[in-house]
């Protein structure tokens, strides 16, 4: 999700080609090519400028609707209700080609952070199974989440690396220092924290390949979560 | 004549279908690709219509069959260079039509969102609209937003 204001102008962007598999955006006004990942303006006269990133979250219908009751939904344009792909439509890319290199298959899904320059990935399998993640994102602690729909992944700061957070019997998620109950949406609901809340962080879900190659230092973290 | 006619149809063949060709999925695109053709592309618009002129006084002197198929090749760049190919495979989204989150049912419970916080307002962008439309030029309250995908 990105701010389309570049110094002031506001611009309309297009889609332009791929490049690797990710999309190319070119905008109307200077016809500039963008890359779609990273908000960076490759060729054209805007060249080197990156658009602002807006923090998004990625999460089930169901998900948003509970915790933002008063959003707005972008409707399906009835001439295109043929074109729109399935619900299961990741899972019928998955056998086009693709190079990365690491012990999963070029589009295995993961799910891609990044914080003061450190990038990390997580298997979204592992995460699913493992979920929270209590982790170090260089020296910074955070804490990867995903809700009881199996889908909708949340990252938050953990204020330090002392907090842990787990899971008890009847699926509440606790920290460990003052036993505070927290929700999804990374808010104690319960206990001495009642009302506070965690800082969340953009997460990306995208395919392991698309991922490396515009982090191309980013760890791939499967063991020990 | 015939060389100048011949050499038209070439450039204007290579500048239109060039960024295309160069920006299909499969293959391994390196930097110096892409910066040609993106100079391709923004010339090809102009030197069609040039050529376009060139040709038409080319063969009002020079009146062959293939001539004419060389004026209607030139004459199909014109066209071809002003339009997205990525654009015909997957139209852009037109101004976002809204639902009130609690009667929205384009999508299954299920089915993923690309949800947005400014301030008091939200809003969901279905990730299968997404995934056709690619971007949707949007705007929520202050905010010029593309949400993509």
């Amino acid at each position: 999700m990105w701010d389309r204001a570049v110094d002031g102008r506001i611009l309309r962007f297009h889609l332009g080609g791929l490049n690797n598999q990710n999309l190319l955006m070119v905008d109307e006004e200077t016809g500039s090519w963008w890359q779609q990942v990273t908000g960076e303006c490759l060729f054209g006269p805007l060249k080197g400028k990156r658009l602002r990133r807006i923090r998004s979250d990625e999460v089930t219908l169901a998900t948003w609707r509970a915790e933002r009751p008063d959003s707005s939904a972008v409707k399906f344009e009835p001439r295109y209700l043929t074109e729109y792909p399935d619900s299961d439509w990741e899972k019928r890319i998955a056998s086009l080609p693709a190079n990365s290199t690491g012990p999963i298959p070029p589009r295995e899904l993961v799910i891609g952070v990044e914080l003061d320059g450190v990038a990390a990935a997580y298997p979204l399998a592992a995460l699913r199974e493992k979920s929270p993640v209590n982790a170090l994102l260089g020296a910074r602690p955070v804490l990867l989440l995903v809700a009881p729909d199996g889908n909708s992944v949340r990252c938050f700061i953990r204020p330090t690396a002392q907090d842990f957070y787990r899971r008890v019997e009847d699926g509440a998620l606790i920290d460990g220092a003052t036993g505070s109950v927290w929700n999804f949406a990374g808010k104690a609901i319960s206990g001495p924290m009642a009302g506070q809340s965690l800082e969340s962080i953009q997460t990306t879900k995208d395919f392991w390949f698309n991922w490396q190659n515009y982090h191309p230092a980013s760890t791939l973290r499967i063991r020990g979560l | 004549m015939k060389k100048a006619l011949f050499i038209l149809v070439l450039v204007n063949l290579a500048l239109t279908l060039g960024p295309p060709i160069l920006a299909i999925p499969m293959i391994r695109h390196t930097p110096a690709m892409l910066a040609v053709a993106h100079a391709a592309g923004r010339i090809a618009p102009f030197a069609s219509a040039v050529s376009a002129l060139l040709a038409v006084a080319i063969v009002f002197r020079w009146r062959r069959p293939l001539s004419w198929v060389a004026l209607a090749l030139i004459f199909a760049c014109v066209a071809v260079s002003r339009v997205s190919i990525f654009e015909w495979l997957f139209a852009p989204a037109g101004a976002a039509q809204l639902a009130a989150i609690a009667q929205f049912q384009d999508i299954r419970d299920s089915d993923m969102v690309i949800g947005v916080t400014l301030g008091d307002e939200s809003r969901a962008y279905p990730v299968r609209y997404l995934a056709y439309h690619h971007m949707l030029n949007d705007r929520l309250g202050p905010i010029a937003l593309l949400p993509t995908y």
